[in-house]
Parts: C-alpha cells; structure tokens; sequence
C-alpha cells in the first residue's frame, strides 16, 4: 500500500526546545495529488515541510516518500533526486545569470547534455523566463525570481514537489502565472504539496487539503469530501421590489436554514438545505408569489468558509 | 575546445563549476594577473636595492669576501674590472626564500579567509541549505568550493611559480627538493582549507567577523610556529616552512636566514628530531614524509567531521566512537615526539611532560566543544530515548550506558571520561617506561600529573557540557568565555597575588597542576585529585537534574504546573 502514496508519515515529530512544532503527525498524500496545506502561522507547515523535503531532522517519527524510508545516517540521494522543493524566502544567486543559474542546478541534479539543455528550454518556456536567459538573476523582479526559483525546483523533474507559501508577497497577474504553472506540472503527473495563506488559490488548484493547528494534523481530506460534508449551499437573490417582502416570503419555506440581507445592497443570502428539485420549487413559488426577482443564483461556500466553520482562524 | 573541456568539468564537479563561473571573469582575471606582477616586481625590487652598488661600499650581505664576526655580512671585494664582486647565488636564494615565504602565507591566510567568507555569504543568503539538498556528495561538493572559491588567489600564485622556480634552480636547490616543498604547500593548503570549511560550517554563530577571525588565527600561528619556532614538534610538522632549511645548497648554510634567524641555528634545533626514536629531522625526505602521513591523517579527521557537519551543522563535530580513535591518534602522534630524550631534562618534571599535559589541556577543551551536544540533541535524547528500548526475553532493557557511550544526542561525559581513560593509557604507560637518572622520582610525579590534569580535565568537560545546555542562544559562546576563564583566571591571580610558593596547594585546582608538586607532598596531590573528584560529582549530579528536567514531557510540565495552583 505504502508505494501507492507519494508521501507517507508515521508519528512525525519535531520539537524546538519546549515547544512541539510537529506532533505525531501521521499524513497521507497519494500519487499525483495537489495537496493543500493550510493553517495560521506557527501552525506547523513549514516544519514539515522541512522534514519532507530533508532539511530538517524529525525529533522522531517516520517518512517514506514513494514508499522509500528517509534514514537520518545517509545521504537519501535516490530520494532527493525525487524531490523538489521550493522554501518561503527562495534564495537565489545574484552574481549568475538565469540560465547559468538553471545549467548548475541542472548539472548538481546530475542532468547531462543533450537532454539538459533541452530540459533548461522546456523551463525556461514553462515559466515564461525565455527571453530573460541571459540577465543577472539581480535584475529580475520578485514575481520573476520566484518563477526562477520555481524553475529550479523542477528542473530534474521531481515526482514530488514540496512548496512553501509559494504566492506570497507576488501580486495578482503573477500570482495568476503561478497556479497556471502548478496546474501544467500537476497536467505531467507530479504529486504537489504547497502550503499557502491564499485559500482561493488553494480551491482552485487542489484535490484534496490538510489543516494544521498547533502541530496537529486537525484535517485530512479530498476537497470534493469536504465540501460535501462542511460546505452548505447558498443561494443569492435580487428583487425590484421590498426587500423586507422577500425577506418575510422566506420564512414560508422548508429547508431554509438562515436569511441573511447583504449590507449595502438590495440582495439576500440564504442558507439552503435542500435538493436541486426543492430549489427549482422555490424559485417557482417566488415566482408565483409575485415576487419581482432579477437574481438567483446557487453557490457553495467557499474553502475559507469551511476552514472559519472548523473554528480555526486564518492569520495572514 | 575550452568549452568542451569546462563542459566536462561541470559534469564531473557542478559545485566547482559554478564557482570558476562566478569569479574566472575578464575584470577579475586581468585584475589577478596585474595583482601577481606587481606584488612579484615589487619584490624582486626590494632585493635588487640590497645589493651593493657603490664601489666604496665596504660590507654587504652579497659581497664575497669571508664573513665577519660570525654575522652573514660580508666585505666587498672588487672585480678585475673595478665593480663590487657579488655572491649571486646567496642573493637568488634569499629571493626564492622570500617568494616562498610570501606565496606560503598568502595561499594559507588568504584562502582560509576567501573560503570562510564565501560560506558565511552563503550561510546567511540560505544558498548552502540548496546544496545540502542536491544528491551529491559532500566530498564532490566541498571539494568544488575548495577548489573554485580561492581560483583567483590559485592564479595568483600560478603567475608567480616561474619567478619560484627560477629563483631556486638559480641558487643552487634541487629541483627535487624544490617540488617537494611545494607538494608539502599544497599539503598543507589541502589541511588549512579543510579546517576553515570546517570552521565555517560549525561556527555560524561567530557571524560575518568569521572570515577575519579564521584567516588572522592561521596567519598568527604562522607566523609565530615559522619566525619564533616552537619547541612543541608536533606543530612544527604542520608548517610547511619547518623544511625550508634542508633547501639551502650546503655552501650558503652559514649565510642562509629565514625570518631572521640564522640556518645552522634552526637545523641544530631540527636534526635531532625524533618520533619513537625514529631520526625524522636527520635529513629532508623522512621529514618531508613524516610532515606529509602528518598532514594526511589530519585531513582525514577533519574530512571525517565535514562529512558529518556539512549534512547536518547542528550534529556534534565527531561521533563518540569516532572520538575514541581520534584521541588514540592524537596521544600516539604527540608521544611519539616526548618518547626520546627524557633522560636529558633538567627540571624534575622535565619540559617534555609539560608540553604533552598542555598539549592535552588545548585538545581536550578543544574537543570538549566539538562533543557536547547542544540543548536541543540532548533534550530530544532525554525526552524520546524512552521509546528506544530492547525488549530481551521479554523484559525491557534500558538502554542508559551504551547510549552514553555511542548514541549521537546522548551527553557526552562518560564519551569523554573515556577518551581522558585512552590517553591516560597510553601517556601512563610512556611514564612508567622511562629510564634515566632518578627516574623513580620522576615517576611517581609524573603520574600524578597525568591523573591531576586528566581529571581536571573532567571537570571542565562537565562545565562545558552544562554551558551548551543553557537556554542562551550564545551558549557556544558562553561555554568558551567560562572555560577560558576559569582555566585563565585562577593562574593570572595566583601570579597577580604572588601565591604560587606560598600556597602551592592552589595549583593542584588549576589547568596547570603540575606546576606545584615540586613544592608539595604526595598527599596533598592526593587530596588534590579527590577534590577534582568531587567537584565533577557535583556538576554531573546538576547536570543530570537539567537533562531530566528537559526530558519531562510537555503534558508532565502542564500536569505539574496545574497541581501546584489547585487550591488545597
């Protein structure tokens, strides 16, 4: 079984002085997953992320990674050729150019010619550095180096990709170029692990997510499971008419749980607990009641919902 | 052709490779190259301006005729055709000297210096964490550094090695003797290098005053091991200019000087070096070779610990049981030097005892640093070793001693009370076989020194053991301040009060305890060593209470923390 999971941990454990960064966190991640981590700062995330990626020594506990067991004593140089990863702060060198950059990578990763320089192409292209080859990593902007840095972490082609807060600081239209990137390394079959505070990017991007508190592993679940067990159905609606009105006409019905009149605006929200046929009901009985509706539309509460519903609270 | 060849370069060493990319620039470059020839005119101009020029010159150091006084200066004889006659060999040799001094010096200090502040560059950009990632190995990627990081400083000296070479075959020297002291420099380089990347990767928290630190250490030692000699043989084996003088051809002995002393005095000191009574100073091959298996077995254990630290910086320097044979080398090396001539001291506890106790005092403190695990190892070995237990026959066995003197995390006095146990075994013995005059008396002081130092020796490793486990982030720091004091205090005011006739007994709490039994009975020293005992008694017990109390459990702690503020 444990060779059908891209990452598996047992008992992992970490602790700085008193404190228990890590505690006897048992993960699953199976192959070709984009597993989300998420969880306020001092969660627990990059710790093990460290771990993972065999920066950090666990105090004790287990890792296997495509079902290889990481020894503390040697050097896992088969598993760290397996491994990409990409740390918050992605340091880099400024006295080289991109391409230089990429070739000694390339090269530590034991990547020989001719298939390097056609691998050094393929990322250059994937991460819309190609026409910035030949300039100092020092004159590149932030959302840049971190796509330089993103190259880096895949140019071996790792089957695991561990990413630590991989958008943040990075503007909107890079932070777009980004999960346009992950999903095409995802589309080539790699496992991906990526914390973030971004919980929409998370949405979009992942299969399945894990909520750290305190060093706990408090969640563990495919997002398709997760929306249907914590994610209630929301319905939007708009009217010509009184607010209030509408308002007073909701309470006649089933399987509404909660009526919520947005500020500022001339829209409700409700909470809806029924199934496609009573919603096509309601709409009809709006309807018939005279209600002049412009809007209705259906909507699922969003992951950040979910992760507030669970108690945590998000620190970004 | 050259890309071709860098090409394969990469592919064999991409830690190299990068680092030649980095810094084999055309500014740098012609910077290197104008950098050689200028620090080689300026040089060679120093010497020509020595030499004597106006024909009413009476002496000079170049002149021909016989030497005066004894001194290497020499009167001025003039030619058939009226100029100064000059003695061109000796003024080629002080060149060569003079040239292979400087290249010395300036390969060792300014390398050790270049390699320490290119990882401390690394170290706080966070690049160094990237390498340790790659699945290469340490010895490729280190040497890569090694090799590529003094590039520019290796050009340097490669532009100056004809004027090198030159300047020797002009005078006279072997070219063998020549290439063997330039295989002993690089030798040596191959040693300093290895510890500065050591150092460089255990001491992040000395910060960017590193580079400085390392680089001025080395030359410091250089300096004062080549100009003012030193009478520990051991040290003398690890400066390649310990040879220097078996260079100079036989006709310019009495004139050849290095650093200003003169040659027939320092081979004099030289020739009768002995190792187990084996003549390595008699002639330039066995002590070129002896300096070489010297440099070699040390660079192995400093190769042993990269491998450890480069991986992981916060594992101790060497493993316990790596220590173990460290210590045997080490005692072996240095008592192989004090094994000869024992017979011909004139003090009663004899020069060669005390330089192997205080060789000892700065291995053991040394090494004391290098094998205590910091808070965080010994708090995981505390708190987790519980679960590490061997069930046998059904029973649970703990596991408490093995681990102390094997396990990685586990603190590390008894690893030490066993390395001080190795070196007593084997300085004990060297004691008890000499055999000259008086030699009982000897003996029995002698021995009582080795237990007294030793012992003494135990107590600070306790002390530094409890310093690294302290809640400071400078513990490190904290750990060497305290053991440098109280090593050095005690010493500075028994001089400073003019204590030591009148209260002998002090010494004996001292790093220096051999010092007083000249003045006091057996028992005392007796006495002396029962109180070292105690004091280590104290200390272990202190430190065993922190080890527990760092081993409790998060949930214990809180447990604890709650029954205290029940109210009763």
């Amino acid at each position: 079984m444990a060779t059908e999971l891209a990452i598996r941990t047992h008992g992992l454990t970490k602790q700085f002085d008193r404190h228990i960064a890590v505690h006897d966190l048992d993960l699953e991640v199976k192959m070709g997953e984009v597993y989300g981590l998420i969880g306020p700062n001092g969660a627990g995330k990059t710790t093990l992320i460290r771990m993972l990626a065999t920066a950090e020594e666990p105090t004790t506990g287990e890792i296997y990674i495509n079902g290889e067991r990481i020894t503390r004593d040697q050097s896992n140089s088969t598993i760290k050729r397996r491994l990409g990863y990409l740390p918050d702060d992605f340091p880099l060198y400024d006295d080289l150019t991109v391409w230089d950059y990429l070739d000694y990578f390339a090269r530590l990763y034991q990547l020989r010619q001719p298939r390097r320089r056609q691998r050094l192409h393929e990322v250059l292209e994937l991460v819309q550095l190609a026409p910035k080859r030949d300039s100092l990593i020092a004159t590149l902007s932030r959302g840049m180096k971190q796509r330089l840095s993103l190259a880096r972490t895949i140019i071996h082609e790792p089957v695991l990709l561990l990413l630590d807060e991989p958008v943040s600081g990075l503007d909107p239209i890079a932070r777009m170029q980004f999960r346009e990137i992950v999903k095409v390394l995802q589309e080539a079959g790699m496992t991906i692990l990526i914390s973030s505070h971004v919980l929409s990017d998370l949405a979009e991007l992942c299969t399945s997510v894990g909520i750290m508190e305190l060093g706990f592993l408090v969640e563990s679940a495919s997002l398709k499971d997760l929306y249907a067990r914590m994610s209630r159905q929301q319905i939007l609606l708009s009217t010509l008419g009184d607010v209030d009105v509408l308002k007073a006409e909701l309470r006649n019905y089933p399987n509404i749980e909660d009526v919520e009149v947005l500020p500022g605006t001339e829209q409700v929200r409700i909470a809806f607990g029924g199934n496609p046929e009573q919603r096509a009901d309601l709409l009809r009985s709006l309807i018939g009641s005279g209600i002049p509706l412009t809007e209705f539309h259906c909507t699922q509460e969003d992951l950040e919902t979910i992760f507030l519903k669970l108690g945590h609270k998000q620190a970004s | 052709m050259i890309q071709h060849w860098l090409d394969q370069l990469g592919d064999w060493n991409p830690q190299l490779f990068r680092e030649l990319k980095g810094r084999l620039k055309p500014r740098n470059l012609l910077l290197a190259t104008a950098v050689s020839a200028i620090g080689q005119l300026l040089l060679v101009a120093s010497f020509l301006v020595k030499l004597p020029s106006v024909p009413t010159q009476s002496d000079s150091r170049y002149c021909t005729g016989a030497s005066l006084y004894g001194y290497p200066i020499f009167p001025c004889q003039l030619t058939p055709m009226g100029d100064i006659a000059i003695n061109w060999q000796l003024w080629w040799l002080d060149v060569f000297m003079s040239v292979s001094l400087f290249g010395l010096m300036s390969l060792l200090t300014v390398g050790t210096y270049l390699l320490l502040n290119d990882l401390n560059h690394e170290e706080r950009r966070g690049t160094l964490n990237f390498i340790r990632l790659a699945p290469q190995s340490t010895q490729r990627l280190l040497v890569g550094k090694l090799l590529g990081v003094p590039a520019l400083l290796y050009l340097v000296l490669a532009l100056a090695l004809p004027l090198h070479l030159i300047t020797g075959l002009t005078a006279q020297i072997s070219p063998w003797l020549i290439l063997g002291f330039d295989g002993l420099v690089i030798a040596s380089a191959v040693f300093f290098y290895s510890v500065a990347l050591l150092f460089g990767i255990t001491s992040s928290w000395v910060g960017s005053f590193q580079a400085w630190f390392g680089g001025g250490a080395l030359l410091l030692s250089l300096l004062i091991v080549s100009s003012a000699g030193t009478q520990i043989d051991w040290l003398r084996l690890l400066s390649p200019t310990t040879i220097l003088p078996y260079l100079i051809p036989s006709n310019l002995l009495s004139s050849g000087q290095i650093f200003g002393q003169g040659v027939p005095w320092i081979l004099e000191n030289l020739q009768p070096l002995q190792w187990f009574n084996l003549p390595i100073g008699s002639n330039p091959v066995s002590l070129g070779t002896v300096m070489l298996v010297n440099f070699a077995v040390a660079t192995y254990w400093v190769w042993q610990a990269l491998e450890r630290c480069f991986r992981n910086p916060n594992a101790t320097t060497w493993s316990k049981s790596q220590s173990y044979l460290l210590v045997a080398c080490f005692e072996v090396a240095i008592v192989g030097f004090a094994a000869s001539g024992v017979e011909t001291k004139d003090s009663w506890i004899g020069m060669h005892l005390s330089q192997l106790l205080g060789m000892n005092l700065v291995f053991f403190l040394g090494l004391m640093l290098a094998m205590s695990p910091q808070r965080q190892a010994v708090q995981d070995w505390a708190r987790y070793r519980r679960e590490q237990v061997t069930i046998q026959d059904g029973h649970k066995r703990s596991r408490l001693l093995p681990d102390l003197i094997w396990a990685e995390k586990s603190p590390a006095l008894v690893a030490m009370a066993l390395n001080l146990t190795i070196a007593a075994a084997i300085l004990l013995p060297w004691v008890a076989l000499w055999d000259g005059r008086e030699s009982d008396v000897y003996k029995v002081a002698a021995t009582i020194s080795v237990v007294l130092t030793l012992s003494m020796l135990m107590v600070y490793a306790t002390v530094v053991q409890l310093m690294v486990m302290m809640k400071n982030q400078w513990r490190t720091s904290w750990a060497i301040g305290t053991v440098s004091a109280i090593v050095l205090l005690p010493v500075v005011a028994l001089f400073t009060l003019s204590l030591p006739e009148k209260v002998p007994a002090v010494w004996l709490l001292t790093a220096f305890p051999w010092m007083a039994l000249e003045h006091l009975p057996t028992l005392a020293a007796c006495m002396g060593v029962l109180a070292q005992w105690t004091a280590t008694t104290v200390l272990t017990a202190q430190l065993t209470r922190q080890i527990r109390r760092a081993g409790d459990s998060v949930s214990k702690t809180l447990l604890q923390s709650d029954r205290v503020s029940l109210p009763m």
